[in-house]
């Protein structure tokens, strides 16, 4: 009988060790999803794509797409994972023609042409993004996307957040992180396309 | 003679499926250079398009001597602006920054120069960028200059590479 009791209160214990595991993990996940974002206003924010049109910042997040800021001298963070972001999207058959933003921290230096020619690997599948730096920052708040300009020997760098949003309907849905994989670009993407109207 | 036909036959079967597989092979085998101790695995120069300005060089290197070394520099033909960089994540920006005093490498060990982490950041490069080899010198403390080739790879096909794996 007091074997019996051992038995049932080893396995409830390892039951209740599981539930609240599982329940963190889970806490863990969410966290990651649906990000809140920032108070800002950004009913008169207008950035600048790379053939000079202005595009309102709240019609832009409405639809669903990539987003991710840097800067066209960024030596290996933004073209990689520009690069990630773009085989990604081409290895998913029904990409639902998802537009990936590369947003410049940089519109000292990141005029409309400098963009256009620095995204052209790229072809249609990513648009480039500028405009002042009073709007860029309002965006990138809001957005809560960190960066700071950094004096170096030959000029400035900028230092950022190096992870990618993907958004719709106004609302962050998940972030791609720089260190993930192409699978695991492809497993968020794919499950951020499934959620999409 | 029917025989004999057959063994021939299955002999040039079993040599044609070996050479394939050595072919198939021969695309992912790594490259290893050792120089007097030190050793390089997959020297590459990694590009986002042929017209890039700025790339950047990877490799692991390990240290099989019993003394420790320094990387001080690097220098090369592609560009006259070659340095050793790292980036550090803090509280999800990514920084970036040049070492002027050298990147240790203490003897048995060996270091990884990998995007994210360290890397050579090889700037103003004055030609296209094929994906061919291209001769960098490395200056180390104690073994001095050593010459590595650098296979240029663009982004496009190392991010593929990896995934492939």
């Amino acid at each position: 009988m007091r074997k019996f009791k051992n038995t049932i209160f080893i396995i409830s214990l390892v039951s209740i060790i599981f539930i609240v595991t599982s329940f963190i993990i889970q806490i863990n996940i969410n966290k990651e999803k649906n990000i809140s974002l920032g108070k800002k206003d950004l009913s008169k924010v207008i950035l600048l794509d790379f053939n000079n049109n202005p595009i309102k910042a709240l019609d832009l997040l409405k639809n669903p797409s990539v987003i991710f800021f840097g800067f066209t001298n960024c030596p290996d963070i933004c073209p990689l994972t520009l690069t990630k972001l773009s085989i990604t999207l081409q290895k998913i058959k029904d990409n639902k023609n998802l537009i990936i933003y590369f947003v410049s921290l940089d519109p000292e230096r990141d005029k409309p042409e400098i963009l256009k020619n620095y995204l052209q690997p790229f072809k249609e599948q990513v648009v480039g993004l500028t405009g002042s730096q009073y709007n860029l920052k309002k965006f990138a708040d809001y957005l809560k996307i960190k960066y700071y300009k950094r004096k170096i020997k030959d000029g400035y760098t900028i230092d950022h957040t190096s992870s990618s949003i993907l958004m719709s309907e106004g609302k962050i849905f998940e972030k791609i992180l720089f260190d993930d994989d192409l699978k695991v670009s492809i497993k968020k993407i794919n499950n951020f396309l499934s959620h999409i109207k | 003679m029917y025989l004999n036909k057959l063994s021939n036959l299955l002999i040039f079967s079993i040599s044609l499926i070996f050479l394939i597989f050595s072919k198939v092979n021969a695309k992912t085998e790594d490259i290893i250079i050792n120089v007097n101790g030190l050793i390089f695995k997959n020297p590459q120069i990694v590009y986002k398009d042929v017209n890039a300005k700025m790339v950047a060089g990877y490799f692991e290197l390990e240290n099989t001597n019993n003394f420790d070394d320094k990387l001080l520099s690097v220098k090369g033909d592609i560009s006259n602006k070659i340095e050793l960089h790292n980036t550090k994540k803090h509280d999800g920006v990514m920084k970036m920054y040049k070492i002027e005093s050298g990147i240790d490498i203490k003897k048995n060990n060996s270091l990884k120069f990998e995007p994210g982490k360290y890397h050579l950041m090889i700037m103003s490069v004055n030609k296209k960028i094929l994906e061919e080899e291209y001769l960098l010198s490395l200056y180390f403390q104690k073994s001095k200059k050593i010459d590595i080739n650098f296979k240029a790879i663009s982004m496009k096909n190392k991010l593929e590479m990896a995934h492939s794996h």
